[in-house]
């Protein structure tokens, strides 16, 4: 009889619905709702501050600016040098966005002894040919990760399941039952443990998993003593599902960007959001879904929200496997062309979303009087650098008082709206980002104007391209939940061609060969007759390697020497004796 | 004396300032808006510069606005897109600032409808919950004729291709709100029912020789029925029919088109659809006709007719409640390839003029197997009414 089968039918189908919604993990979660503007305690909003060691009369940041592989290679080579310096030790928060974070985050939960993992310093005058540049050493190194960065041919094989799962997880969003019938289908086809999004997975294999043993997989926690109270409110995890950070690593704070976009506004509203090991938080609210929250890290991209109590909420993850782990962290910090498909007016409405889809999408909720609020859909997490492409907001918002800011960016330092906006000189806001809600330091314009001017004599002089501003003021800022508070020492490093650096390369040939600048531009270097000295192609635009493309037809490599190279240049640039003296110097009071 | 004078100055000037501080908060409030809004009001006081009121959301002062209408103190400002709940809203002139609203999930039935986006959401579906009525038309067969050596009840009596229908039919809209646009998050689950009387047998005792009086009345030379009498016409064909038809099942709404903020009254709205639909079909054979019943596998039983399909249904404006669909099941009516049908179905709803209790309509349906079976193509024409009109009204007796 039809009828009947299509009754047994339909009963099969809901009860392969509802066994898979039961499925579902269920995980018990730390939180905090927060309200900065409440004035919320400090150790509410950095609970970190609670476990890490008091700090003395300064604390020491360090902000690793994005920069895609160009930022990569050069805070390898920065990290390098700290390591070298015997700093690493003291700094108690390193920050990074983007590109950065693609170096600072495998380099905050790798097992692998850091000498290894970020290689030695190698001074210009042991730069002695090709064959020293080439060697990025194994797997284990970080280098090889960032040479061997590639977007096409192996990463996009790889993403091409994240594809796949990534249609299924918008079905899945939009319907759920729907979703999970399909979710079902897909497991019993063939299981992939990776459930990222397709940027992250493909970014995630990249710089994580040749780090950090199932990164894709595994939760992330800070450390033994917060995986054990994950696990104590969650018996069914095991150690084994969590990875920590091994001790005396930096807090490590990593920048994105909450995208709101909707019909009512015009651009879209840009809201911060910090990962960290700990946690992952909005520090100030923004309406009643958005902001005001801070959620341990295993805990985020979860809906289903029932606070338990004030602490403690029970959520729900989106599928069996779909986690929040450090490939979402590393997509999202350096989701760079997102922000792209929501602004630009040459993309039709409609489609906006397919492209936009891409990159990561994370479900976002908040806690308001005990009751548990969100949008209905995932939102978009993009690229920290839409907002403060420098890092340094999270060390202000903490109160940090000693800053090392690497700047990796490319181009003049004069045209660099994420260093202007810090003065409240730049109201940029297009594709690239937002700079309108940025200010942080007052008497803006005579603060920027000296670190120009300290800029222009370095560049004169032929030495690092570093600026130690003493005794700034901060200004509060609350889109990025910062206090005003004072005696704030930055020492800004621009990541520029260094002439003496230049000069002292063993490789003469390759010395003539590297570009210099004149007038903030990068020119060809002329011979004793006044000729000018072809570039060696590959180092064409050295240290400004382009974000994508440098490496034609590769989107985001860099080729192994265009990665030493620039990592032993910045390494040199906090190892050398001037800069290492005048760091003392300025922040010594910290180290 | 000297301290309280002094004293008495302080309080002053703080009085003051405090008087002061109010009077600038209170120089612009914004009325708290609902979910969905696309309208934003509230009161400025005359010292405001109207023009510079500026609306901003969660922090973000890129909101697309139409410039303020301000009237007697009180302002009004049209945005680009609707507002969610538990948005905090703010509006500012210069330095003046009022208080953070935070936009509220109010009752969409307790409210007035208002301007803007609220309105035009209700354009986007004007179909009331719960929906049901009764209909009365003429089936047309004359496109299948060449089929009908395989059709059943081909022996019933009748020598026209066009008979009246009648039937009930209700739909329900179990989930889904209908002032927000459709999507698979906010879909629309009905279940729906349908009876129909008359149109597989081929006769409802109106033939072409000696009918009856009322079949004069019925169907208006078998075509397009009156609005007249209907109570009489309904109780005919119920009676007479030799077939009846029930379906019964789930209509899942979960895609809008042309839903949008932009939508004015009259645009078409429409929603996409998927729908599962079990029928069951009784037909009074005659006895001629009972083998090729039990040659269609159907025996005795009543004869299966299901269907699953995919389609588009207009959900606002005069012509609400338009299809169109197609789909695949089975038909056992057809003794050939009865297990693989594929089914359209359109259905063209239209507003009568004059009468606000009836809707006309035109339907085609084809049941095809594509192949060398038997195919049915069905249009049919009539009326969908206010089912109380098939009790007559009771009139009060005239007082003497």
């Amino acid at each position: 009889m039809a009828t009947r089968d299509i009754i047994k039918l339909i009963g099969g189908v809901l009860k392969a619905v509802s066994t898979q919604a039961a499925a579902t993990p269920k995980l018990e979660v730390p939180y905090r709702s927060i309200d900065f503007d409440g004035g919320c305690p400090y150790d509410d909003l950095f609970p970190e501050a609670r476990h890490l060691p008091p700090p003395g009369a300064h604390t020491l940041g360090v902000a690793i600016s994005g920069g895609g592989t160009r930022s990569a290679a050069a805070a390898l080579g920065q990290l390098r040098g700290l390591h070298a310096n015997g700093w690493l030790g003291r700094v108690r928060y390193l920050s990074a966005v983007s590109g950065g974070a693609w170096a600072a985050t495998p380099f905050t939960f790798t097992g692998t002894d850091l000498a290894i993992f970020l290689g030695q310093p190698r001074p210009p005058g042991e730069i002695l040919d090709d064959a020293t540049l080439q060697a990025t050493g194994g797997e284990a190194c970080l280098g090889h990760s960032i040479a061997d960065s590639g977007l096409t041919g192996p990463g996009l094989r790889a993403a091409l399941p994240q594809i796949v799962n990534k249609v299924v997880d918008r079905i899945g969003e939009e319907n759920e039952a729907l979703g999970a019938a399909l979710k079902t289908a897909l497991e019993a086809l063939g299981p992939d443990d990776d459930q990222s999004e397709i940027y992250s997975s493909i970014i995630g294999r990249l710089f994580i998993d040749p780090h950090v043993a199932d990164g894709g997989r595994r939760l992330f926690t800070w450390t033994d003593a917060t995986r054990a109270e994950a696990r104590r409110l969650n018996p069914q995890l095991a150690d084994a599902d969590f990875v920590v950070v091994p001790a005396g690593r930096p807090f490590l704070i990593l920048g994105g960007t909450i995208i709101e976009h909707r019909p009512l506004l015009t651009y879209p509203n840009l809201i911060p959001v910090e990962y960290t090991p700990y946690y992952v938080t909005v520090r100030q609210r923004f309406g009643r879904n958005l902001g005001g929250i801070l959620v341990s890290s295993y805990g985020y991209d979860t809906s289903e929200v029932t606070p338990r109590n004030e602490s403690t909420a029970a959520v729900q993850t989106r599928s069996a496997k779909k986690r929040f782990t450090l490939h979402d962290v590393v997509g999202s910090t350096g989701a760079a062309p997102q922000l792209f498909f929501y602004v630009s007016d040459k993309i039709p409405d409609k489609i906006r979303g397919i492209p936009a889809g891409v990159f990561p999408e994370f479900d976002h909720w908040t806690v308001r009087d005990g009751e548990a609020h969100g949008l209905p859909t995932p939102v978009p997490h993009g690229d920290g650098g839409f907002l403060d492409n420098l890092g340094m907001m999270p060390l202000l918002a903490r109160g940090v008082t000693r800053i090392i800011a690497f700047i990796n960016s490319k181009g003049p330092y004069k045209e660099n709206h994420d260093l202007m906006a810090l003065f409240g000189l730049s109201d940029r806001h297009d594709t690239n980002g937002d700079k309108r809600h940025n200010l942080v330091f007052a008497d803006g314009r005579r603060r920027y104007d000296e670190l120009i001017a300290d800029f222009d004599a370095r560049v004169g002089r032929g030495t690092t391209v570093m600026h130690c501003g003493k005794s700034y003021q901060v200004v509060g800022n609350d889109r990025y939940g910062i206090r005003p508070y004072g005696d704030v020492t930055v020492c800004w490093i621009y990541n520029h061609p260094v002439e003496g650096w230049i000069g002292d390369l063993a490789d003469t040939e390759l010395a003539r060969r590297l570009p210099v600048t004149r007038d903030g531009e990068l020119v060809k270097q002329r011979d004793a007759a006044g000729q000018e000295i072809d570039f060696d192609p590959r180092f064409e635009r050295f240290p400004w390697y382009n974000t994508f493309g440098e490496a034609k037809p590769r989107v985001m490599d860099l080729k192994p020497e265009q990665v030493n190279l620039l990592a032993h240049l910045s390494c040199w640039t906090v190892t050398n004796d001037a800069s290492r003296t005048e760091l003392l110097a300025q922040i010594g009071d910290a180290l | 004396m000297m301290h309280m004078l002094t004293r008495a100055l302080v309080v002053g000037v703080w009085a003051v300032f405090v008087i002061a501080a109010d009077a600038e908060a209170q120089a612009v409030s914004v009325d708290a808006p609902c979910d969905g809004a696309t309208v934003l009001s509230g009161v400025v006081t005359d010292v405001v510069d109207a023009g510079a009121l500026r609306v901003s959301v969660n922090g973000s002062s890129d909101v697309g606005q139409d410039p303020p209408q301000v009237s007697d103190g009180r302002f009004e400002i049209t945005l680009a897109g609707p507002l969610t709940a538990g948005d905090a809203v703010v509006v500012s002139a210069g330095t003046l600032r009022s208080a953070a609203v935070e936009v509220a999930e109010c009752d969409a039935e307790a409210q007035e409808p208002q301007e803007g986006r609220k309105k035009e959401e209700l354009t986007n579906d004007d179909r009331e919950n719960l929906i049901a009525s009764a209909y009365l038309g003429t089936a047309f067969d004359n496109f299948a004729s060449g089929e009908l050596r395989t059709y059943l009840n081909q022996a019933a009596a009748g020598p026209t291709d066009t008979r009246p229908i009648f039937g009930f039919d209700f739909e329900f809209r179990m989930t889904g709100n209908r002032t927000k646009p459709t999507t698979p998050r906010n879909s629309q689950l009905w279940v729906y029912g349908e009876t129909l009387h008359g149109v597989r047998s081929r006769d409802i005792g109106c033939p072409k020789e000696n009918p009856p009086a009322i079949c004069a009345d019925l169907s208006n030379d078998g075509i397009f029925p009156g609005l007249e009498n209907i109570p009489e016409k309904a109780a005919f064909i119920m009676k007479n029919a030799t077939s009846f038809e029930s379906y019964a099942g789930l209509r899942w709404e979960f895609l809008g088109i042309h839903q949008t903020a932009d939508n004015k009254p009259g645009d078409t709205s429409a929603n996409l659809y998927l729908k599962a639909q079990i029928g069951l079909m009784a037909i009074t054979a005659n006895a001629e006709d009972q083998p090729r019943i039990a040659a269609s596998g159907a025996g005795s039983d009543a004869i299966d007719n299901h269907l699953v399909a995919i389609g588009l249904i207009a959900t606002n404006g005069s012509m609400s409640g338009s299809y169109v669909e197609a789909g695949f099941g089975r038909t056992d009516l057809f003794l050939e390839h009865s297990k693989d049908r594929w089914k359209f179905d359109g259905l063209l709803a239209f507003a009568i003029p004059g009468t606000d209790w009836a809707s006309g309509f035109a339907q085609i349906t084809v049941d095809s197997d594509f192949g060398g079976g038997s195919d049915s193509i069905q249009s049919y024409v009539g009326i969908d009414f206010d089912v109380s009109k098939l009790w007559p009204s009771v009139k009060k007796p005239e007082a003497n």
